[in-house]
């Protein structure tokens, strides 16, 4: 992001602006008090004391006759100084000493980190206080013990800092090179702290206020006469029954100031991360649209009607205010009774997404629209999130990724298995304990009843993916969405995974859907073969031909990069470089900055899915027949 | 269990033993000289030294600190130079007030709090969220001490519906007590309350992130018990660790909330410790401090435990 950007993204903040304002005018305000204020603030009229506001007196005057706004303007003084004062030992102390903690670690570091956590454990304002015991009261000196305190939070968060840069360093091999680490690191660090530590100094300008007016108003700060916002209201506190007004103008100047270091401290974190609010339990169902492309991409099965029918399936997700760009575009296919489909290509593609947008679990901000999404009969598309809800589960199981991260942590997989079959299935707690127990029977996993009282951590990554398949298979569906089923697993159990896929296939006579990038698991399981790139469909048909006969450049340079193609030695041919981001791919074919064959026409307009008899295809070229022998067309590149 | 209850205990011990000898030493450092407190302004070198001989201070640190860890293993934490009273004596009247605040202000602001930052969490980013987030901020700029003189004059000067000043202990009915610490109670939990709905508002939307919501969705269950049962629990690691630090953070507040409505808690007898240079009470009520902090601590611990089964100990 460009300083151009950040600045325009601050200005369309609202708050920040506005709050950034209010806090230039309090300064200049402290630094002109003696110019602006009306009265001097510590000597009052005592022949006029606890007056209301009136010409004379803007914010009226305290029991002693003094100038409530005078004395207001200079307790502006002393917030910000204490405020800075604090801020300034804590950085000067902070900074340095947690650069050299994270540099060295070591016992220093551990000690360190021991007598942190303490004084962090014990009440703030208790250890400030104590401090101020030692170094007597006084503006100046209290505010220093508060910045001794926040010293130590600067010293954590930069020494966080410094140990992330290490980690990444030595991972990226910088680091190899002893002699220099300091200045690497130094050079590293800095700009990675640098918003945290801007954050941070905004809530310690925020909080040291408070502190400054709490020490004040308990004679542990200012000492009178000087005014500060906290030891105006002890007068007020002294006036409470005859002058309660004076309660107020000190009482919002500090919440004013406060709310407006911390709008600022929010805007300025927006602009260096923004928070993530989108999540897929807001996730909205397809809407449905008029079919745009006639044709379906994937082989016709002949006569019987197929168990899913999707024609133009689009979801889009919000790129900037009022721009969306699509991450999956008008894919149509049809998936048969009993027949296993694969859906490959590198990340980035959308075919993850394109499965969950067929059950409405595609994350909040996006948008789901397909002309029909037919399932065993019944019309998805335009159907309620309750009618979805329904088929999820009971029709539909899924199987994710990284079984460690898709099954709750915090909770049994007996509890997670049987919750369903109790609230969907309305079994008895027993009967979904039995259940559950021929559940991981099935997917062959030893001593079932007591492997339900485990925590998922307790499961090696393959056997918690068998209980992820036992889960998505407890209400026995008609479909199962394997989404990278063996991606995170150990490429030992990886066989072991889709051998207990395939047969439980075979028994149970589901139909199912595999979603991967690598193609050996396509060509061991699957009948049929969707490629997808960019959001697109281009390349469907049988797996035997496509493996044979590849017909888009794309799926030949996938094919190429199998290992069991290149049965010699030698480094895998990939297509070089990354799948464009959505929205990014220009007019033509999406392949074409990637695509050994372009021809300037494929640049030009998009490119049509072009029905073959025993499949489809998503290229200009399909009609030359081009030969895609050797790999040379990829490391020709 | 009782493992990581020993285990924590073992670690508090000479966390104990740590904190009370920072704080005698760093106390002695100290260029302020308690003798010239007891003494009052301009006092004769003779009688310096005569109080100093008699508050023991002329003899070495080291010897001082000594006598001190010796009684304080015994339970005595010296006296005051002031009262002459115990230190323990002054401390145990004073617990009590002070962690009756801290307990109301924990209550009020859960109660205030945990529902917000579960409603706005849950409706990230909508109109809801934004009010609720908007008024926590408000919340968290409020010092607890305005906030308490401003119900004073509404609550108790102005309707007078609760005593301005005071405190009466529970042991003279439930009822005096409630209604001595509302009003307090109120002033602390309110800034507490908005940090802890901000918390959990994130916590919430960083649950909501987690694959395994999205396992239970694809499951079919309604959402409702998605975000009932295995939501709230998920989140609830980060909302105790919150609820903890606040309890520490109620306990400083109440200091000064304690002042405002003139009660004798560990508060005043702090802030009159200090004022007055008393070094055995300042001593006494940072090591009690730490003690309260310690079993707080332990408490997180052990509910850290029951809510995360990966630190359990098997
Ligand atoms: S249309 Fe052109 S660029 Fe695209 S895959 Fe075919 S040959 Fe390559």
């Amino acid at each position: 992001m460009t300083a151009g950007t950040r600045l325009r993204r601050l200005l369309a903040q609202k708050a920040t602006p506005v709050a950034g304002l209010f806090l230039a005018a309090v300064v200049l305000t402290a630094l002109l008090a003696p110019l602006l204020a009306p009265y001097p603030p510590d000597t009052g009229d005592l022949l006029r004391p606890s007056e209301l506001p009136s010409a004379g007196h803007w914010l009226g005057t305290d029991s002693l006759g003094r100038d409530v706004l005078s004395r207001l303007m200079y307790g502006a003084r002393a917030a910000l100084l204490a405020a800075l004062v604090a801020v300034v030992i804590a950085v000067l102390i902070g900074l340095p000493l947690g650069l050299v903690l994270g540099y060295l670690g070591g016992w220093p570091d551990r000690i360190a980190m021991r007598v942190a956590e303490a004084v962090n454990a014990m009440p703030f304002l208790l250890v400030a206080i104590t401090l101020i015991a030692i170094l007597g009261p006084g503006l100046i000196k209290s505010m220093a013990a508060v910045g001794v305190i926040y010293a130590v939070m600067v010293l954590r968060l930069v020494r966080g800092e410094v140990l992330a840069a290490r980690e990444e360093l030595y991972v990226t091999g910088a680091l190899v090179v002893g002699n220099r680490t300091g200045r690497l690191l130094w050079r590293h660090v800095l700009p990675n702290v640098a918003p945290s530590l801007i954050v941070q100094i905004t809530a310690m300008f925020a909080t040291g206020i408070i502190v400054e007016a709490t020490l004040s108003y308990l004679g542990l700060g200012t000492q009178p006469p000087d005014a500060s916002w906290g030891n105006m209201l002890a007068d007020a506190q002294a006036s409470a029954y005859d002058h309660p007004f004076l309660a107020l103008p000190a009482g919002f100047a500090i919440m004013l100031t406060v709310l407006a270091f911390n709008l600022f401290g929010d805007g300025v974190r927006d602009l260096f991360a923004r928070e993530a609010t989108g999540s897929v339990l807001h996730a909205a169902p397809a809407r449905r649209v008029t079919q745009v492309t006639e044709r379906a991409g994937g082989p016709e099965p002949a006569g019987e009607e197929p168990l899913l029918r999707v024609r133009d399936l689009s979801v889009s997700f919000p790129t900037g205010p009022g721009e969306r760009a699509d991450v999956v575009s008008g894919v149509s296919f049809d998936l048969g009774r009993r027949r296993m489909l694969g859906l490959v290509g590198e990340s980035g593609s959308g075919k993850s997404v394109t499965a969950m947008a067929l059950l409405g679990l595609v994350p909040d901000p996006g948008r789901v629209t397909a002309a029909t999404i037919t399932f065993d009969g019944r019309e998805l598309a335009g159907a309620s999130g309750r009618e979805l809800r329904r088929i999820r589960g009971r029709e539909v199981g899924v199987v994710f990724q990284d079984p460690l991260k898709a099954l709750n942590p915090a909770f049994t997989i007996g509890t997670q298995l049987t919750e369903p079959l109790r609230v969907l299935g309305g079994m008895s707690a027993r009967e979904a304990r039995a259940r559950a127990v021929e559940l991981l029977d099935l997917v062959r996993i030893h001593r079932a009843a007591e492997r339900l009282g485990h925590y998922p951590h307790q499961f090696s990554g393959g056997m918690a993916q068998r209980v992820m398949i036992a889960m998505a298979l407890s209400m026995t569906p008609k479909l199962l969405i394997a989404d990278e089923p063996t991606t995170a697993l150990d490429v030992t159990v990886q066989g072991e995974v889709l051998d207990l896929l395939r047969d439980l296939q075979a028994e149970i006579g589901m139909s199912v859907l595999v979603i991967t990038h690598d193609q050996g698991v396509v060509a061991d399981l699957a009948d049929d073969l969707m490629v997808m790139y960019a959001g697109e469909l281009v390349e469907t048909g049988s797996v035997r031909r496509v493996f044979e006969r590849p017909r888009h450049p794309y799926t030949a340079g996938l094919l190429a990069s199998m290992p069991r193609n290149r049965p010699r030695a030698g480094r895998l041919p990939a297509i070089p470089g990354t799948v464009p981001h959505p929205g990014e791919a220009g007019p033509g074919c999406r392949f074409a900055a990637r695509c050994p064959f372009v021809i300037d026409r494929c640049r030009e307009a998009p490119v049509e899915l072009t029905a073959l008899g025993d499949g489809a295809a998503r290229c200009l070229r399909v009609a030359e027949q081009l030969t895609f022998d050797g790999t040379e067309a990829w490391t020709a590149r | 269990m009782w493992r990581l209850v020993i285990t924590r205990l073992c670690v508090a011990v000479p966390m104990i033993v740590m904190v009370s000898t920072a704080t005698f030493f760093l106390g002695a450092l100290s260029p302020i000289d308690p003798a010239e407190f007891v003494l009052g302004p301009d006092p004769t070198q003779e009688q310096v030294d005569r109080v100093r001989q008699e508050m023991g201070l002329d003899r070495p640190v080291l010897a001082q600190f000594q006598e001190w860890a010796a009684g304080a293993v015994r339970g005595d934490l010296g006296s005051s130079v002031f009262t002459g009273e115990p230190v323990s004596a002054t401390l145990i009247r004073a617990l009590p007030v002070t962690l009756s605040l801290t307990l109301g202000g924990l209550v009020l602001s859960v109660l205030l709090g945990l529902p917000a930052g579960i409603w706005a969490g849950l409706r990230a980013g909508r109109l809801g969220d934004r009010v609720t987030t908007g008024l926590v901020t408000v919340g968290q700029a409020v010092p607890n001490f305005w906030l308490a003189l401003l119900l004073i004059l509404a609550f108790a000067v102005h309707f007078r519906i609760f005593p301005a000043v005071g405190y009466v202990p529970i042991s003279e009915g439930v009822g005096p007590w409630l209604h001595s610490i509302t009003l307090p109670s109120i002033a602390l939990g309110t800034a507490a309350g908005a940090v802890l709905a901000r918390q959990t508002r994130s916590a919430i939307i960083g649950v909501l992130q987690q694959e395994y919501i999205r396992t239970a969705l694809a499951q079919g269950l309604p959402r409702w018990r998605v975000v009932g049962k295995f939501g709230l629990r998920n989140a609830a690691v980060p909302i105790v660790t919150v609820i903890a630090f606040e309890v520490a953070s109620l306990f400083g507040g109440s200091i000064v909330v304690e002042r405002m409505f003139s009660m004798r808690g560990f508060g005043s007898v702090t802030i009159d410790a200090v004022l007055r240079r008393d070094p055995d009470v300042i001593q006494g009520v940072i090591v009690i401090a730490a003690a309260v902090m310690i079993v707080i601590q332990l408490v997180l611990d052990l509910s850290y435990a029951w809510l995360n089964p990966k630190v359990r100990p098997s």
